[in-house]
């Protein structure tokens, strides 16, 4: 049976942003299903970096406005010269 | 046609034609990442309106002035503008930011509980707002780091040239911010545990 290789947490950050080569992504898939302490790593990486995308923010709406409203009074030909 | 289905670069390009119809889709499209993303590093909520103003109006001059060249990129440009203001800001006020929470407070409370906090939502809610405080509390090499490649979008090899370090560095900060936002998960829900189910 071959070995398999072992992998960082970097390699395996690397691997979550899809930062990897498809020659890696296939060790490292491999990885995942032969070697738990890999897979386990793997997991509470992800998990943390999933819950990271649930943290966004929504600015003010006043905000919002008044950037849309500066927008229209751009006057384009001014902003041009 | 659908406006939401329209490509950044198509939008960008129909706005520096005079549309502000889709300036408005290009605002609401990226806000929330682009605040997010100011706000992690400012920590303040008032002062990342503030720059999220500040880093459109930036956005607006070029692209009604004719000046932008970076087609179908628009998130990493604007996102590099906002990056940008935010540091400054730092720079000329020479100090560290104090933490703020949403409700105008300084500190990190210690943990309380109220009756409400027991439903399930906003368990997720709190646990959602001490993650926000959590990465606001790591140190800034690799908030920095965490911030560019979660929100900003930037790779590995971008952060690296950015932050004027080697790939390696900026991996390595990258790892010890998500370790250090785990462990400090994991003592948050131990504690959170423990005051519903004391022992």
């Amino acid at each position: 049976m071959p070995m398999t290789k072992t992998f960082t947490q970097d390699e395996l950050i690397r691997y979550i942003y899809h930062e990897t080569s498809d020659q890696e992504n296939k060790e490292i898939e491999n990885a995942l299903i032969c070697d738990d302490v890999i897979l386990e790593m793997y997991k509470k990486l992800k998990n943390t970096i999933k819950q990271l995308d649930k943290i966004e923010k929504s600015p003010s709406d006043q905000i919002i406005d008044k950037i849309l409203d500066y927008s229209k009074s751009v006057n384009l030909n001014s902003v041009r010269r | 046609m659908d406006i939401k289905r329209i490509s950044d670069s198509k939008l960008v390009s129909l706005y520096g034609n005079g549309n502000e119809e889709a300036f408005e889709e290009l605002v609401n499209r990226h806000k929330s990442r682009i605040y997010t993303s100011v706000y992690l590093i400012v920590k303040d909520t008032y002062l990342a309106e503030d720059l999220l103003q500040e880093t459109f109006i930036k956005a607006i001059r070029t692209i009604r002035g004719n000046r932008y060249r970076e087609e179908g990129k628009f998130l990493p440009w604007i996102m590099r503008i906002a990056h940008n203001l935010a540091v400054d800001h730092f720079r000329k006020e020479k100090r560290y930011p104090t933490v703020i929470l949403e409700d105008g407070s300084k500190v990190f409370n210690t943990l309380e509980f109220s009756e409400d906090s027991v439903e399930s939502l906003q368990i997720v809610k709190d646990t959602h707002e001490r993650l926000k405080e959590f990465v606001k509390e790591l140190p800034d090499a690799q908030r920095e780091v965490l911030v560019m490649r979660q929100y900003m979008e930037m790779s590995f090899h971008e952060i690296a040239e950015t932050t004027d370090v080697s790939i390696n560095t900026a991996l390595g900060r990258m790892r010890y911010a998500l370790i250090n936002l785990r462990k400090k998960m994991d003592k948050y829900k131990n504690a959170y545990d423990q005051n519903i189910y004391p022992r």
